[in-house]
């Protein structure tokens, strides 16, 4: 056979799609990754972590390696091994959201707090969430540790956090330390956006308000909570509040856009006219009071409007478990109606 | 002369236990002691009101939930009684230790209360409030609540703190405030209460400036009428998290509110001297195929790894396991093979027979008032939902590759989840089914003579109080429920629960520990969740023992490597720690008797336990000053020591057994006689300890080996003769060390009984 038939066309073009079949067929091999995939799948998951073990001593530090024989370390429930894995995981890509946030679950899932706070610290650091923040801050109340809770608090609203309820909480903890302007700046920039709800914030605002000699702020805010909320319990309770600070006259000029006589409004100013020795004015009040409502009248919205807040059960098993809640009578409005009435005569 | 001598001899009484007094119970106010003593029943029983407009049933008040588990640390149990309802009669309430109340919600009739309580109270009746004590407080109730908190020292005001930014706390005991998380930096909402005397004990109190000078208030306060905690600063709970914690140490605040007095506490978490451990299963997945590699391919169920792995291997550890009836019964929708693998399991000695009812119920209230109408109208709609066109063609594919269709959609009276009210249909619910006849083929299924001992509650674990009364009609057992948890995730003492759940005239008993159902989110994973169960397992020992070790599971944790891994870590734990294993019926039996228990003080440094059939443990607290003595006790075994407190192991065969003490110095000079050994600790059980000349003899049961360590002389030696009916099992020598702690481990099999002969080896050197 001479070279021309040896290497003849057809048979060039023959042997070239051998070769390139052979080599498909060898790229197609599966590789380790691969083949520990298929050992995974198919539920031979000791030899698939053998292989990753084998591999991670001669050096192998890839990414999907260390990803795999993590999961493969904790569905064996070796959580030592998984947690070293998973951190060597989050040092080689520190700027993966993703991977400090699978940390921060992992510490949470094996309980280990003071890694959590820290790992939920660096993954708002790195890309601000919500539910990191509102994790941390909530965990960190739950333990006490209100330096903390506050520092976490500030810096999650630096990167944009704006729960209200968390806010309202920074305000709180500012307003004892005593902050009273900075206390202020938060309520209000909450309130403005109308999410200062509780009686109990409202107060606060208010008080504050008073304190820094804001009295026609306090007036205004007041008036639109008492027109809004339509609870006489509220009411009245800002009403004593602004009765009872440098700014008396608050309470009267509030009292004569929100309330009438009669009402219970009325009978706070009316107690508070009896402070100041206003005797007519007040008697004022109180008959109109008088000749529009009955003693229970009174004591019902006292009651009904009371501040609720729920304590739920943490449900620990599949099944439901009844809530119960806690209402309380935070404010005995009881003992109060009766004192203006007698002074009054 | 007669009379002179019996003058002398009450002065010498009087004398001795005003000593004693002096010397044991330097908490106690010393007038209380200052008369002669009279033998008098200790008082543990609380009456504990609630409001069942707010808080339906006991189970769902706050004192159950938060309150009763310290209380019954301390060694009381709890009656309820509405508010609503009529209120013991005065001469009634003179069983009672005191009335606890946790009001915060308007009460129907306060005025009637406030009258109750002030009658109750002005005759000698203790008062603890948590929260409110009448509230609203309706006009012509002042006078009533003014007298109630007068006789703990307190005098209600009207006014009220809203904005507490400005108050600074002013009295601040650290021993009784901050238990769990220190007060919050801002103080909530508070009513201002003054004190009226010197009687009450401030433990907290706050102070608001105002234009007339600083408005004091108490906020917690404690007394020997009782005690007062302000709403606020009891609990702390968080929504966001929505868990709470303790601000109040209620462990500090009842402890004082109830007399402080030292007395010996019937004991649920400890025997012999050591911890209990018990485990139990509960059968949920018996028949589901293992994803465990090298059981996968064989189809094996999680049952049968459990089984293999973690039942059969461990002889020393007892473990009770139970059996859903309907997973045995092809005819409900279960599989006959299960049956073998329960007989298997069953036919091992340290195996405990029990149920986990017939059906499953998810849904005990369901149950309560049954209506198979509306049950056969649920499982339509949820039969339909099941067999959705995508799960026809799933189960399709499953029957073409061979394979099991999926549970729950093949059979529309098997239910694949809690959206029915239990998991096998199709048999109407009978209760006597649900009970009697479930224990009846767990028991069948056991080899003959082994009767079936508990019944462990199904589903949401709250039986109406029938199938309670059911299962003790049959003779058994009853427990589950209660998941006590106190670790990071659950890091609160609120979510230890106390001994039982009161149901009518009924009793549950809570489990020791929470399951891997709770660790691993619903088993939705991560399955390795129970690894945690360690957390609770060190808190619920330091700084104090609250529950005994319990290993907790179901079936399917067989299913999985990682929650298999976790059950095994556990069960070599049990090995090596120094525990008592027991049953779980046995648990459930001292959780019982906690509450039958009579405790009678005879002098100021002896007391008889009466009645207490299972419990065998009484403790002491604040015991560093004191110790039993054994000699002059009657059915002591001895005593050990833990976190402050003496726990002192009676002897079973003797009853009423005399507890009686010393101050501990007294006690540790005094040389023990040849041959005399008291018990420190023991893996078995011990019983019937009779002295002899030289060495001692006691009958002894447990799994494993016998470990043990008694106090006796330096240096002393005994040979230790094992037997069983006569026939000599082994013989050993045994010597105390230079401190006279003798230190015993043996090997033979003991979980029937056996006698054992201490005899004196040689003289002490």
């Amino acid at each position: 056979m001479s070279a021309s038939q040896v290497f003849s066309p057809h048979r060039l073009i023959l042997g070239a799609i051998f070769a390139g079949a052979i080599a498909a067929g060898w790229v197609m091999l599966p590789g380790q990754n691969e083949r520990v995939a298929m050992l995974e799948r198919d539920g031979h998951s000791r030899e698939a972590l053998a292989i990753l073990e084998s591999q991670f001593e001669t050096g192998d530090r890839r990414y999907s390696t260390l990803y795999q024989m993590q999961a493969l370390y904790e569905s064996e429930g070796n959580v030592a091994k998984a947690r070293d894995v998973l951190q060597t995981m989050a040092g080689q890509r520190p700027r993966d959201a993703g991977l400090k946030r699978k940390l921060a679950q992992f510490y949470k899932a094996t309980q280990d707090d003071a890694a959590y706070h820290d790992a939920l610290r660096a993954q708002i650091e790195l890309r601000y969430s919500e539910q990191a923040c509102r994790d941390l801050i909530a965990a960190l109340r739950l333990q006490g540790d209100y330096a903390a809770e506050q520092a976490a608090l500030q810096r999650c609203r630096q990167k944009g956090y704006r729960r209200a309820e968390d806010l309202s909480r920074l305000a709180e903890l500012v307003a004892v330390d005593g902050d009273a302007v900075q206390a202020t700046t938060l309520l209000r920039s909450i309130d403005d956006l109308k999410r200062l709800r509780t009686s109990q914030e409202r107060y606060q605002f208010l008080t504050l308000l008073l304190e820094q000699d804001q009295p026609k702020e306090a007036e205004r805010r007041a008036l639109r909570w008492i027109r809004s909320a339509k609870d006489d319990q509220l009411a009245v309770g800002m009403i004593d509040i602004l009765a009872r600070s440098k700014f008396p006259a608050s309470a009267i000029e509030v009292a004569k856009d929100a309330g009438e006589p009669g009402d219970p409004i009325s009978l706070t100013v009316a107690e508070r006219l009896i402070e100041q020795a206003q005797l007519g004015p007040a008697r004022l009040y109180l008959n109109g009071w008088l000749d529009k409502s009955q003693i229970g009248d009174v004591r019902r919205p006292c009651v009904s409007s009371m501040p609720r807040w729920r304590f739920r059960i943490q449900p620990q098993r599949l099944k439901a478990r009844a809530s119960s809640v806690w209402t309380g009578c935070q404010h005995p409005c009881w003992p109060r109606w009766r004192q203006p009435w007698i002074a009054a005569g | 002369m007669l009379s002179r001598l019996m003058t002398i001899s009450r002065l010498r009484a009087v004398a001795l236990v005003l000593l004693a007094a002096a010397c044991l119970a330097p908490s106690q106010p010393a007038s209380a002691l200052d008369v002669e003593f009279t033998s008098r029943p200790v008082k543990r029983e609380i009456l504990a009101l609630y409001d069942s407009r707010h808080e339906a049933t006991p189970s769902d008040t706050r004192l159950h939930r938060l309150a009763e588990m310290p209380l019954n640390w301390l060694g009381f149990k709890l009656s309820y009684a509405d508010v609503n309802a009529p209120l013991p009669a005065l001469n009634d309430s003179g069983r009672f230790r005191a009335v606890v109340t946790w009001f915060v919600e308007p009460l129907q009739d306060p005025m009637r209360y406030a009258a109750w309580l002030d009658t109750v109270t002005g005759a000698g009746l203790r008062f603890v409030c948590l929260g409110d004590v009448a509230p609203p407080e309706p006009p012509g109730s002042e006078v009533f609540i003014a007298r109630v908190l007068a006789r703990l020292g307190l005098k209600p005001t009207d006014q009220f703190v809203s904005v507490t930014h400005n108050a600074k706390i002013a009295v601040f005991n650290a021993s009784m405030v901050g238990f769990e998380r220190p007060i919050d930096k801002a103080l909530p909402e508070y009513r201002v209460m003054d004190t009226v005397s010197s009687i009450a004990k401030v433990h907290l109190s706050a102070e608001q400036p105002s234009e007339e000078g600083p408005i004091a208030s108490v906020l917690v306060a404690t007394s020997p009428a009782g005690g007062y905690a302000a709403d606020g600063f009891t609990i702390f709970y968080d929504a966001t998290a929505d868990k709470a914690r303790w601000t109040l140490n209620p462990f500090a605040f009842f402890k004082l509110s109830l007399g402080d007095e030292r007395l010996p506490v019937p004991d649920v978490t400890t025997v012999s001297g050591r911890r209990m451990y018990f485990s139990h299963i509960d059968g949920d997945g018996w028949n589901n195929i293992s994803e465990i590699e090298g059981y996968r391919d064989a189809q094996v169920t999680a049952s049968e790894v459990i089984l293999r792995e973690v039942i059969a291997p461990y002889p020393d550890l007892p473990v009770s396991v139970g059996l859903i009836a309907g997973d045995t019964l092809p005819e409900l929708g279960g599989m006959d093979a299960a049956r073998q693998s329960a007989k298997a399991l069953y036919a091992l000695p340290q195996v405990e027979v029990a149920s986990h009812s017939y059906s499953h119920p998810f849904d005990w209230k369901f149950f309560e008032n049954y209506d198979r109408a509306a049950e056969l109208q649920m499982i339509d709609k949820v039969a339909h939902k099941a067999l959705s066109v995508i799960d026809g063609v799933r189960n399709f594919l499953y029957r073409v590759a061979g394979k099991s269709e999926l549970a729950g959609t093949q059979n529309r009276y098997v239910a694949g989840s809690a959206d029915l009210p239990r998991s096998y249909l199709k048999e109407p619910f009978e209760l006597t089914t649900e009970v009697n006849k479930a224990l009846q083929i767990s028991q069948q299924l056991a080899p003959s003579g082994k009767k079936a001992a508990i019944y462990l509650w199904s589903g949401d674990t709250e039986p109406f109080e029938a199938a309670i009364k059911a299962t003790r009609a049959a003779g058994v057992r009853n427990m589950n429920g209660g998941d006590s948890r106190l670790d990071a995730e659950f890091p609160s003492v609120f979510y230890v629960p106390p001994i039982a759940r009161t149901v009518g005239a009924e009793r549950q008993i809570y489990a020791g520990n929470s399951n891997e159902n709770t660790y691993t989110n619903y088993w939705h994973g991560p399955f390795y969740g129970q690894l945690m169960l360690a957390e609770t397992l060190k808190n619920t020992e330091q700084p104090r023992r609250l529950k005994p070790f319990n290993l907790y599971y179901h079936m399917y944790s067989g299913e999985k490597a990682s929650s298999l891994a976790a059950i095994k870590y556990f069960v070599e734990q049990a090995r090596t720690l120094p525990v008592i294993p027991v049953t779980a019926s046995q648990y459930a039996a001292i959780a019982d008797d906690f509450f039958a228990a009579e405790i009678q003080q005879v002098d100021a440094t002896s007391w008889t336990i009466s009645k207490r059939g299972a419990v065998q443990t009484v403790r002491f607290d604040d015991a560093a000053d004191i110790d039993v003595d054994e000699i002059k006790s009657s059915g002591v075994l001895g005593a050990t020591r833990h976190q402050g407190s003496l726990y002192v192991a009676l002897d079973p065969v003797i009853e009423p057994a005399v507890v009686v003490i010393h101050a501990a110095a007294d006690l540790q000079g005094r040389p023990f006689d040849a041959g005399h050994a008291r018990l420190i600790e023991s893996r078995w059980q011990l019983s019937s300890l009779v002295r002899t000349q030289c060495g001692f003899t006691l009958a002894a049961h447990g799994f494993g080996p016998g470990e043990m360590i008694w106090q006796t002389a330096p240096g002393q030696a005994f040979v230790v003769e094992i037997s069983r009916s006569g026939q000599r099992l082994s013989t050993d020598t045994v010597t105390a060390d230079s401190a006279g702690a003798l230190q015993t481990r043996f090997n033979a099999d003991a979980r029937e009984p056996v006698e054992m002969t201490f005899t004196c080896h040689e003289p002490v050197p």
